[in-house]
């Protein structure tokens, strides 16, 4: 597909994992900017975000009229978005910086994912497609939670609870939705209970 | 795409600056909504507020100061504003800026 900007075309189709990654960060970026509510910071992400997806330099990208870097942004995102709706990425957990990050870490992680379980070399992940690597990366994590949900109900750790077994608790995005959940019955103090005169409802009667 | 009064569309930095400055005062748009109207409301809502933002907008979609501004009669800065308004796109660049979640919250 074509983008027009900064007076030229530009052709651009979906990368693979590694430069998919990397351009990922570069949102990951702007999103902290826009949280920020930095003006300053959010342009420049923008313009560093279309300058490595679209081989333009920065500069070049910064004359160009507003609406030339929104349309592109809006473009290369809607066409880089998973192509599934996984549930690993639905997680919904607050990602907490870990002392050993740094920058441009997260393609070193999904390497090391796919490098331990499938021995794979660098160069063959880094071309992988980025479906198919999410797709794996979801049946690795599946793979390695069951793993570990029969190593904790052989061990007796697991039934030391008054309950008996106690399973082990699973990731938000691995657990089924509880849609007929029993309401508990509580006691509710007297004295919490709304006071006054009761009078009760009774329907006419024809 | 110039305007007749030399105005140009902005660059992705002064655009956020502009959304800053009439973020609170751009209406939802609806297409049937002819775009004089929708730029009056923001006009008006700008003027109930007492808010400097007409003029800032108009200065910094012109890049003329609040002098050389004040040499305009009042219904040429009114011209000024809407032509910036439509060169710079406000109703995509409200969509847009609601889309990314920049803004106010």
């Amino acid at each position: 597909m074509q983008i027009k900007i900064a007076e030229g075309e530009y052709e651009y189709t979906r990368p693979p994992l590694k430069p998919w990654l990397l351009l990922e960060d570069k949102r990951v970026n702007l999103t902290e900017a826009i949280t920020a509510q930095d003006r300053v910071i959010v342009a420049d992400c923008l313009v560093e975000f279309l300058s490595f997806a679209l081989k333009i330099p920065k500069e070049t990208l910064c004359l160009c009229p507003w609406y030339e870097v929104a349309s592109a942004y809006t473009y290369i995102s809607t066409l880089n978005s998973p192509k599934f709706d996984f549930p690993f990425l639905n997680s919904n957990v607050k990602y907490k910086k870990e002392i050993w990050d740094y920058k441009g870490r997260t393609w070193y992680i999904w390497a090391n994912i796919f490098a331990r379980k499938y021995n794979w070399n660098l160069d063959l992940i880094a071309e992988l497609d980025v479906d198919d690597a999410i797709a794996l990366a979801q049946e690795i994590a599946v793979d390695d939670q069951l793993d570990k949900e029969w190593k904790w109900m052989t061990s007796e750790i697991a039934y030391q609870t008054k309950e008996g077994f106690k399973p082990l608790d699973r990731p938000n995005w691995m657990k089924y939705a509880e849609l007929n959940k029993e309401i508990p019955m509580l006691k509710i103090r007297k004295d919490l209970m709304p006071s006054g005169i009761i009078i009760r409802f009774t329907p006419p009667t024809d | 795409m110039v305007s007749s009064f030399g105005l140009r569309p902005l660059q992705i930095e002064k655009a956020l600056e502009l959304y800053d400055l009439l973020d609170k005062y751009i209406p939802n748009y609806d297409k049937s909504q002819p775009i004089l109207d929708f730029v009056s409301i923001i006009v008006k809502r700008i003027v109930d507020d007492h808010s400097p933002a007409f003029i800032k907008a108009i200065t910094l979609m012109t890049d003329m100061n609040t002098e050389e501004l004040s040499a305009f009669s009042p219904e040429h800065r009114l011209e000024l504003f809407i032509a910036g308004l439509t060169v710079n796109n406000i109703v995509m660049l409200k969509r847009f800026c609601e889309d990314i979640g920049y803004g106010r919250k």
